[in-house]
Protein backbone atom coordinates (compact mmCIF):
# COMPACT_ATOMS: atom_id res chain seq x y z
CA UNK A 1 0.00 0.00 0.00
CA UNK A 2 1.15 3.50 -1.17
CA UNK A 3 2.57 5.17 1.98
CA UNK A 4 2.19 3.10 4.48
CA UNK A 5 4.11 3.07 7.45
CA UNK A 6 6.48 -0.32 8.21
CA UNK A 7 6.00 -1.71 11.20
CA UNK A 8 9.24 -0.52 13.64
CA UNK A 9 11.33 -3.90 14.68
CA UNK A 10 12.35 -1.76 18.28
CA UNK A 11 15.61 -4.72 18.99
CA UNK A 12 16.40 -3.79 15.37
CA UNK A 13 16.30 0.23 16.77
CA UNK A 14 17.51 -0.68 20.22
CA UNK A 15 20.83 -2.23 17.90
CA UNK A 16 21.14 0.38 16.21
CA UNK A 17 20.30 3.63 18.86
CA UNK A 18 20.90 2.74 22.24
CA UNK A 19 24.64 3.20 22.58
CA UNK A 20 24.08 6.84 21.09
CA UNK A 21 20.78 7.01 23.70
CA UNK A 22 22.57 5.68 26.39
CA UNK A 23 25.69 8.40 25.80
CA UNK A 24 23.30 10.67 25.44
CA UNK A 25 21.45 10.48 28.71
CA UNK A 26 24.68 9.75 30.68
CA UNK A 27 25.72 13.16 29.54
CA UNK A 28 22.21 14.94 30.54
CA UNK A 29 21.61 13.11 33.94
CA UNK A 30 24.82 11.86 34.87
CA UNK A 31 25.56 8.58 35.08
CA UNK A 32 24.60 5.74 37.53
CA UNK A 33 21.54 3.05 37.61
CA UNK A 34 18.97 5.40 36.54
CA UNK A 35 20.87 5.74 33.17
CA UNK A 36 19.98 1.91 32.74
CA UNK A 37 16.29 2.32 33.94
CA UNK A 38 15.56 5.45 31.73
CA UNK A 39 16.82 3.08 28.19
CA UNK A 40 14.64 0.69 29.21
CA UNK A 41 12.06 2.74 29.73
CA UNK A 42 12.90 4.21 26.17
CA UNK A 43 12.38 1.17 24.49
CA UNK A 44 9.60 -0.10 26.37
CA UNK A 45 7.64 3.13 25.70
CA UNK A 46 8.50 2.68 21.80
CA UNK A 47 7.30 -0.84 21.91
CA UNK A 48 3.75 0.03 23.10
CA UNK A 49 3.70 2.96 21.52
CA UNK A 50 5.09 1.75 17.56
CA UNK A 51 1.81 1.34 16.54
CA UNK A 52 1.11 5.35 16.46
CA UNK A 53 4.78 5.85 15.08
CA UNK A 54 3.86 8.04 11.65
CA UNK A 55 7.07 7.97 10.01
CA UNK A 56 7.25 11.73 9.82
CA UNK A 57 10.37 11.78 12.38
CA UNK A 58 13.34 9.82 11.30
CA UNK A 59 13.05 6.80 14.22
CA UNK A 60 16.21 7.88 15.96
CA UNK A 61 14.37 11.55 16.52
CA UNK A 62 11.54 9.43 17.61
CA UNK A 63 13.75 8.07 20.13
CA UNK A 64 15.46 11.09 21.56
CA UNK A 65 12.10 12.44 21.99
CA UNK A 66 11.26 9.39 23.91
CA UNK A 67 14.43 9.18 25.87
CA UNK A 68 14.68 13.30 26.82
CA UNK A 69 11.36 13.45 27.83
CA UNK A 70 11.66 10.71 30.40
CA UNK A 71 15.41 12.61 31.39
CA UNK A 72 13.83 16.16 31.76
CA UNK A 73 11.58 14.59 34.09
CA UNK A 74 13.97 12.59 36.08
CA UNK A 75 16.59 15.20 36.15
CA UNK A 76 15.08 16.93 39.48
CA UNK A 77 14.88 13.88 41.74
CA UNK A 78 18.56 12.76 40.49
CA UNK A 79 20.09 16.31 41.09
CA UNK A 80 19.61 15.95 44.46
CA UNK A 81 20.72 12.05 44.84
CA UNK A 82 23.86 13.09 42.78
CA UNK A 83 24.88 15.73 45.52
CA UNK A 84 24.46 13.60 48.10
CA UNK A 85 26.61 10.94 46.75
CA UNK A 86 29.76 13.70 45.79
CA UNK A 87 29.14 14.81 49.70
CA UNK A 88 31.44 11.71 50.52
CA UNK A 89 32.58 10.35 47.16
CA UNK A 90 36.76 10.84 46.96
CA UNK A 91 38.79 13.20 44.68
CA UNK A 92 39.85 11.38 41.40
CA UNK A 93 42.97 9.24 42.70
CA UNK A 94 45.66 7.88 40.21
CA UNK A 95 45.65 4.11 39.23
CA UNK A 96 48.86 2.36 39.64
CA UNK A 97 48.62 1.25 35.97
CA UNK A 98 49.77 5.26 34.54
CA UNK A 99 48.80 7.46 37.34
CA UNK A 100 49.02 10.76 35.45
CA UNK A 101 47.26 10.14 32.48
CA UNK A 102 43.97 8.76 34.76
CA UNK A 103 44.52 11.29 37.15
CA UNK A 104 44.18 14.16 34.65
CA UNK A 105 41.42 12.25 32.71
CA UNK A 106 39.29 11.32 36.07
CA UNK A 107 39.47 15.36 36.73
CA UNK A 108 38.74 16.29 33.10
CA UNK A 109 35.59 14.04 33.49
CA UNK A 110 34.71 15.56 36.86
CA UNK A 111 34.97 19.16 35.30
CA UNK A 112 32.87 18.49 32.44
CA UNK A 113 30.47 17.01 33.99
CA UNK A 114 29.77 18.89 36.89
CA UNK A 115 30.16 22.21 34.63
CA UNK A 116 27.38 20.61 31.89
CA UNK A 117 25.58 19.64 35.15
CA UNK A 118 25.05 23.88 35.88
CA UNK A 119 23.59 24.46 32.27
CA UNK A 120 20.00 24.67 31.68
CA UNK A 121 18.70 21.57 30.45
CA UNK A 122 18.08 22.92 26.57
CA UNK A 123 21.21 24.50 26.41
CA UNK A 124 23.29 21.73 27.94
CA UNK A 125 21.38 19.26 25.33
CA UNK A 126 22.41 21.24 22.02
CA UNK A 127 25.89 21.33 23.81
CA UNK A 128 26.33 17.64 24.52
CA UNK A 129 25.18 16.74 20.59
CA UNK A 130 27.43 19.50 18.85
CA UNK A 131 30.54 19.55 21.10
CA UNK A 132 30.46 16.27 22.12
CA UNK A 133 28.34 13.94 20.33
CA UNK A 134 30.02 16.04 17.02
CA UNK A 135 26.57 15.83 15.47
CA UNK A 136 25.98 18.29 12.71
CA UNK A 137 23.65 21.38 13.08
CA UNK A 138 20.67 20.85 10.81
CA UNK A 139 20.87 17.48 11.99
CA UNK A 140 20.86 18.40 15.52
CA UNK A 141 17.58 20.43 14.10
CA UNK A 142 16.20 17.76 13.44
CA UNK A 143 15.96 15.16 16.23
CA UNK A 144 15.07 18.32 18.67
CA UNK A 145 12.93 19.18 15.96
CA UNK A 146 13.71 22.64 16.37
CA UNK A 147 14.25 25.56 13.46
CA UNK A 148 18.03 25.58 13.00
CA UNK A 149 18.67 28.79 14.10
CA UNK A 150 17.14 28.04 17.91
CA UNK A 151 19.93 25.38 17.53
CA UNK A 152 22.61 28.20 16.80
CA UNK A 153 21.16 30.32 19.56
CA UNK A 154 20.94 27.48 22.46
CA UNK A 155 24.57 26.79 21.39
CA UNK A 156 25.72 29.90 21.36
CA UNK A 157 24.37 30.73 25.11
CA UNK A 158 25.27 27.21 26.37
CA UNK A 159 29.16 27.48 24.85
CA UNK A 160 29.50 31.01 26.32
CA UNK A 161 28.20 29.58 29.67
CA UNK A 162 30.64 26.88 29.91
CA UNK A 163 33.41 28.81 28.61
CA UNK A 164 32.76 31.02 31.67
CA UNK A 165 32.52 28.27 34.08
CA UNK A 166 35.53 27.15 32.99
CA UNK A 167 37.33 30.01 33.41
CA UNK A 168 36.04 30.78 36.78
CA UNK A 169 37.07 27.58 37.43
CA UNK A 170 40.83 27.63 36.13
CA UNK A 171 41.34 31.24 38.21
CA UNK A 172 40.06 29.84 41.05
CA UNK A 173 42.35 27.00 41.03
CA UNK A 174 45.34 29.14 39.99
CA UNK A 175 44.84 31.57 42.81
CA UNK B 1 23.33 34.46 15.07
CA UNK B 2 23.90 33.28 11.29
CA UNK B 3 23.54 29.80 10.29
CA UNK B 4 27.31 28.96 9.85
CA UNK B 5 28.46 25.95 12.27
CA UNK B 6 30.78 27.25 14.36
CA UNK B 7 34.16 24.94 15.04
CA UNK B 8 33.67 22.81 17.72
CA UNK B 9 35.22 23.68 21.16
CA UNK B 10 37.04 19.85 21.21
CA UNK B 11 38.90 20.92 18.67
CA UNK B 12 40.03 24.36 19.67
CA UNK B 13 42.99 25.22 21.46
CA UNK B 14 41.60 26.41 25.00
CA UNK B 15 39.18 24.07 25.75
CA UNK B 16 39.79 20.87 23.18
CA UNK B 17 42.53 19.13 25.77
CA UNK B 18 40.03 19.73 28.44
CA UNK B 19 36.90 18.13 26.92
CA UNK B 20 38.87 15.52 24.69
CA UNK B 21 40.13 14.24 27.93
CA UNK B 22 37.18 14.49 29.62
CA UNK B 23 35.56 12.63 26.81
CA UNK B 24 33.34 9.76 27.91
CA UNK B 25 34.10 5.97 26.72
CA UNK B 26 31.82 3.96 24.56
CA UNK B 27 29.21 2.38 26.72
CA UNK B 28 30.17 -1.08 27.83
CA UNK B 29 28.58 -3.84 25.24
CA UNK B 30 28.01 -6.08 28.54
CA UNK B 31 25.97 -2.73 29.88
CA UNK B 32 23.95 -2.47 26.80
CA UNK B 33 23.14 -6.75 26.47
CA UNK B 34 22.10 -6.02 30.34
CA UNK B 35 19.33 -3.38 28.99
CA UNK B 36 18.18 -4.98 25.94
CA UNK B 37 17.17 -7.97 28.37
CA UNK B 38 15.83 -5.33 30.85
CA UNK B 39 13.45 -3.56 28.28
CA UNK B 40 12.51 -6.84 26.93
CA UNK B 41 11.91 -8.13 30.26
CA UNK B 42 9.01 -4.63 31.16
CA UNK B 43 7.58 -5.87 27.46
CA UNK B 44 6.99 -9.14 28.59
CA UNK B 45 5.78 -8.17 32.04
CA UNK B 46 3.38 -5.36 29.86
CA UNK B 47 1.73 -7.83 27.74
CA UNK B 48 0.60 -9.99 31.60
CA UNK B 49 -0.65 -6.39 32.16
CA UNK B 50 -2.33 -5.83 29.47
CA UNK B 51 -3.94 -9.25 29.24
CA UNK B 52 -5.28 -8.20 32.80
CA UNK B 53 -6.88 -4.81 31.76
CA UNK B 54 -9.03 -7.22 29.31
CA UNK B 55 -9.99 -9.94 32.00
CA UNK B 56 -10.52 -7.54 35.03
CA UNK B 57 -13.40 -5.25 33.41
CA UNK B 58 -15.19 -8.59 32.10
CA UNK B 59 -14.55 -10.07 35.49
CA UNK B 60 -16.61 -7.24 37.08
CA UNK B 61 -19.31 -6.88 34.44
CA UNK B 62 -19.89 -10.65 35.71
CA UNK B 63 -19.81 -9.68 39.07
CA UNK B 64 -22.68 -7.17 38.54
CA UNK B 65 -24.87 -9.35 36.19
CA UNK B 66 -24.68 -12.54 38.18
CA UNK B 67 -26.54 -10.90 41.37
CA UNK B 68 -28.59 -8.49 39.22
CA UNK B 69 -29.97 -11.44 37.11
CA UNK B 70 -30.48 -13.50 40.51
CA UNK B 71 -32.09 -10.67 41.91
CA UNK B 72 -34.63 -10.50 39.15
CA UNK B 73 -35.46 -13.70 38.72
CA UNK B 74 -36.54 -14.07 42.72
CA UNK B 75 -37.96 -10.76 42.39
CA UNK B 76 -40.36 -12.18 39.28
CA UNK B 77 -40.88 -15.08 41.36
CA UNK B 78 -41.42 -14.56 44.51
CA UNK B 79 -42.19 -10.84 46.83
CA UNK B 80 -39.66 -8.23 48.01
CA UNK B 81 -38.72 -8.48 50.88
CA UNK B 82 -38.97 -5.71 53.60
CA UNK B 83 -35.44 -4.59 52.74
CA UNK B 84 -35.76 -5.07 49.28
CA UNK B 85 -37.03 -1.74 48.02
CA UNK B 86 -34.18 0.40 49.23
CA UNK B 87 -31.65 -2.09 48.01
CA UNK B 88 -33.26 -2.46 44.74
CA UNK B 89 -33.11 0.99 44.05
CA UNK B 90 -29.22 1.03 44.95
CA UNK B 91 -28.77 -1.43 42.27
CA UNK B 92 -30.74 0.35 39.92
CA UNK B 93 -28.35 3.23 40.10
CA UNK B 94 -25.23 1.33 40.18
CA UNK B 95 -26.64 -0.52 37.21
CA UNK B 96 -27.52 2.31 35.40
CA UNK B 97 -24.83 4.39 35.82
CA UNK B 98 -22.61 1.10 34.78
CA UNK B 99 -24.80 0.79 31.64
CA UNK B 100 -24.44 4.61 30.77
CA UNK B 101 -20.65 3.95 30.78
CA UNK B 102 -19.68 0.29 29.90
CA UNK B 103 -22.28 -0.40 27.19
CA UNK B 104 -26.05 0.43 26.81
CA UNK B 105 -28.71 -1.90 28.42
CA UNK B 106 -29.55 -5.11 27.94
CA UNK B 107 -32.86 -6.72 28.55
CA UNK B 108 -30.37 -10.26 29.28
CA UNK B 109 -29.90 -8.30 32.41
CA UNK B 110 -33.12 -8.53 34.55
CA UNK B 111 -33.40 -5.55 36.43
CA UNK B 112 -37.37 -5.09 37.90
CA UNK B 113 -38.32 -1.33 38.65
CA UNK B 114 -39.03 -1.31 42.48
CA UNK B 115 -42.69 -1.24 42.49
CA UNK B 116 -44.26 2.01 44.19
CA UNK B 117 -47.69 0.51 45.19
CA UNK B 118 -45.78 -2.22 47.45
CA UNK B 119 -46.24 -1.09 50.82
CA UNK B 120 -42.17 1.50 51.85
CA UNK B 121 -40.96 0.10 55.14
CA UNK B 122 -40.36 2.53 57.52
CA UNK B 123 -36.70 2.20 57.41
CA UNK B 124 -35.75 5.35 56.32
CA UNK B 125 -32.06 4.59 55.53
CA UNK B 126 -33.15 3.85 51.63
CA UNK B 127 -33.72 7.50 51.06
CA UNK B 128 -30.21 9.03 52.01
CA UNK B 129 -28.55 6.41 50.02
CA UNK B 130 -30.67 8.24 46.93
CA UNK B 131 -30.39 11.83 48.19
CA UNK B 132 -26.68 11.85 48.21
CA UNK B 133 -25.82 10.18 45.43
CA UNK B 134 -28.22 13.05 43.29
CA UNK B 135 -26.43 15.70 45.56
CA UNK B 136 -23.77 18.06 43.76
CA UNK B 137 -20.11 16.72 44.47
CA UNK B 138 -18.82 17.87 47.86
CA UNK B 139 -16.17 21.45 47.56
CA UNK B 140 -13.02 19.35 47.54
CA UNK B 141 -10.69 20.19 50.25
CA UNK B 142 -8.18 23.05 49.36
CA UNK B 143 -4.67 21.31 49.07
CA UNK B 144 -1.84 20.60 51.01
CA UNK B 145 0.61 20.60 49.25
CA UNK B 146 1.15 24.38 48.43
CA UNK B 147 2.23 24.38 52.27
CA UNK B 148 4.00 21.24 52.22
CA UNK B 149 6.32 22.44 49.30
CA UNK B 150 6.52 25.50 51.30
CA UNK B 151 8.06 23.78 54.15
CA UNK B 152 10.81 22.06 51.58
CA UNK B 153 11.45 24.81 50.05
CA UNK B 154 12.57 26.38 53.81
CA UNK B 155 14.21 23.66 54.70
CA UNK B 156 16.05 23.04 51.82
CA UNK B 157 16.90 27.43 52.15
CA UNK B 158 18.45 26.72 55.70
CA UNK B 159 20.72 24.09 54.56
CA UNK B 160 22.04 26.33 52.17
CA UNK B 161 22.61 28.67 54.30
CA UNK B 162 24.15 26.15 56.77
CA UNK B 163 21.77 25.94 58.81
CA UNK B 164 21.45 22.00 59.07
CA UNK B 165 19.62 22.04 62.30
CA UNK B 166 16.91 24.16 61.13
CA UNK B 167 16.53 22.27 57.81
CA UNK B 168 16.53 18.51 59.54
CA UNK B 169 13.83 20.17 61.95
CA UNK B 170 11.86 21.50 58.55
CA UNK B 171 11.93 18.09 56.82
CA UNK B 172 11.14 16.31 60.42
CA UNK B 173 8.46 18.54 60.78
CA UNK B 174 7.03 18.06 56.92
CA UNK B 175 7.38 14.08 57.11
CA UNK B 176 5.66 14.18 60.65
CA UNK B 177 2.43 16.43 59.53
CA UNK B 178 2.42 14.91 56.35
CA UNK B 179 3.42 11.47 55.73
CA UNK B 180 1.87 10.30 52.63
CA UNK B 181 3.14 13.61 51.19
CA UNK B 182 4.08 13.32 47.33
CA UNK B 183 7.46 15.21 48.42
CA UNK B 184 8.14 12.05 50.86
CA UNK B 185 11.06 10.47 49.28
CA UNK B 186 12.49 13.37 48.32
CA UNK B 187 12.60 14.64 51.91
CA UNK B 188 14.02 11.40 52.87
CA UNK B 189 17.13 11.87 50.92
CA UNK B 190 17.26 15.38 51.46
CA UNK B 191 17.48 14.71 55.21
CA UNK B 192 20.40 12.45 54.72
CA UNK B 193 22.16 14.61 52.65
CA UNK B 194 21.42 17.58 55.89
CA UNK B 195 22.60 15.03 58.31
CA UNK B 196 26.31 14.25 56.15
CA UNK B 197 26.55 18.10 55.20
CA UNK B 198 25.74 19.39 58.79
CA UNK B 199 29.13 16.30 59.73
CA UNK B 200 26.08 14.59 62.17
CA UNK B 201 27.66 11.03 60.35
CA UNK B 202 26.17 8.54 62.95
CA UNK B 203 22.44 9.87 61.63
CA UNK B 204 24.12 10.39 58.56
CA UNK B 205 24.26 6.40 58.52
CA UNK B 206 21.46 5.63 60.53
CA UNK B 207 19.08 7.50 57.87
CA UNK B 208 20.65 6.00 54.70
CA UNK B 209 20.83 2.50 56.07
CA UNK B 210 16.84 3.32 56.41
CA UNK B 211 16.57 4.31 53.20
CA UNK B 212 18.68 1.35 52.30
CA UNK B 213 15.34 -0.72 53.15
CA UNK B 214 12.97 1.01 51.94
CA UNK B 215 11.51 -0.27 48.73
CA UNK B 216 10.32 2.59 47.40
CA UNK B 217 14.40 3.70 46.86
CA UNK B 218 15.29 -0.01 45.64
CA UNK B 219 16.31 1.43 42.46
CA UNK B 220 19.10 3.41 44.03
CA UNK B 221 19.80 1.07 46.48
CA UNK B 222 23.54 0.42 44.85
CA UNK B 223 24.30 4.22 45.09
CA UNK B 224 22.88 4.40 48.36
CA UNK B 225 24.85 1.75 49.67
CA UNK B 226 27.91 2.57 48.05
CA UNK B 227 27.43 6.18 50.08
CA UNK B 228 26.70 4.07 53.37
CA UNK B 229 30.36 2.64 52.85
CA UNK B 230 31.89 5.59 52.06
CA UNK B 231 30.49 7.17 55.28
CA UNK B 232 31.31 4.31 57.20
CA UNK B 233 34.91 4.93 55.71
CA UNK B 234 35.45 8.39 56.60
CA UNK B 235 34.44 7.71 60.30
CA UNK B 236 36.86 4.89 60.45
CA UNK B 237 34.76 1.96 60.86
CA UNK B 238 36.28 0.07 57.71
CA UNK B 239 34.37 -3.79 58.90
CA UNK B 240 31.08 -1.85 58.37
CA UNK B 241 32.39 0.00 55.07
CA UNK B 242 33.90 -3.01 53.35
CA UNK B 243 30.55 -4.81 54.41
CA UNK B 244 28.71 -1.98 52.56
CA UNK B 245 30.74 -1.98 49.67
CA UNK B 246 30.62 -5.73 49.37
CA UNK B 247 26.42 -5.35 49.14
CA UNK B 248 26.88 -2.52 47.05
CA UNK B 249 28.85 -4.12 44.16
CA UNK B 250 25.61 -7.58 44.65
CA UNK B 251 23.17 -4.32 43.22
CA UNK B 252 23.13 -2.84 39.71
CA UNK B 253 25.50 0.18 39.41
CA UNK B 254 27.07 2.16 37.10
CA UNK B 255 30.76 1.44 35.71
CA UNK B 256 32.03 4.56 37.49
CA UNK B 257 29.87 3.72 40.71
CA UNK B 258 31.20 -0.01 40.39
CA UNK B 259 34.83 1.48 40.08
CA UNK B 260 34.20 3.75 43.16
CA UNK B 261 32.89 0.90 45.25
CA UNK B 262 35.71 -1.72 44.20
CA UNK B 263 38.24 1.29 45.32
CA UNK B 264 36.92 2.53 48.60
CA UNK B 265 36.45 -1.15 50.03
CA UNK B 266 40.44 -2.19 48.54
CA UNK B 267 41.39 1.09 50.46
CA UNK B 268 39.82 -0.28 53.76
CA UNK B 269 41.30 -3.72 53.23
CA UNK B 270 44.78 -2.59 53.24
CA UNK B 271 44.31 -0.28 56.44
Amino acid sequence: MAGAVPVLDIDALYGEHAGFLSRVLIRLVGDGAHVDDLVQETFLIAHRKRASFDGRSAPRTWLYGIATNLAFRHRRTRGRFARMLGLYADEPTPSAMSPDRDLERARAAWLVRTTLDRLPFKQREVFVLYELEEIEGAQIAQLLEIPLNTVWTRLHHARKRFQELIRKHANREGT
Amino acid sequence: MSNQAPPRLKHGDEFGPLLRAGDLADVSAERLASNAAGYKALIAGGATTALWKLIVPLLLLVAIAIPAIVIGTRGASEPMSAAAPHEQAALDIENAETHATVTSREPAVAVPEPEPSKPTPAAPKSAPAVVELAQPPAVPPPSELPEQIRIYEDARDAGRRGDYAIAIAGIDDLLRRFPASPLRAEAELTRAELFARGNRVDEAVRAVEVLVADERHRGRRGELLRMLGDLHRRSGDCPRAVDAYTRALAQRLSDRDRTEVVKGRDRCAAK
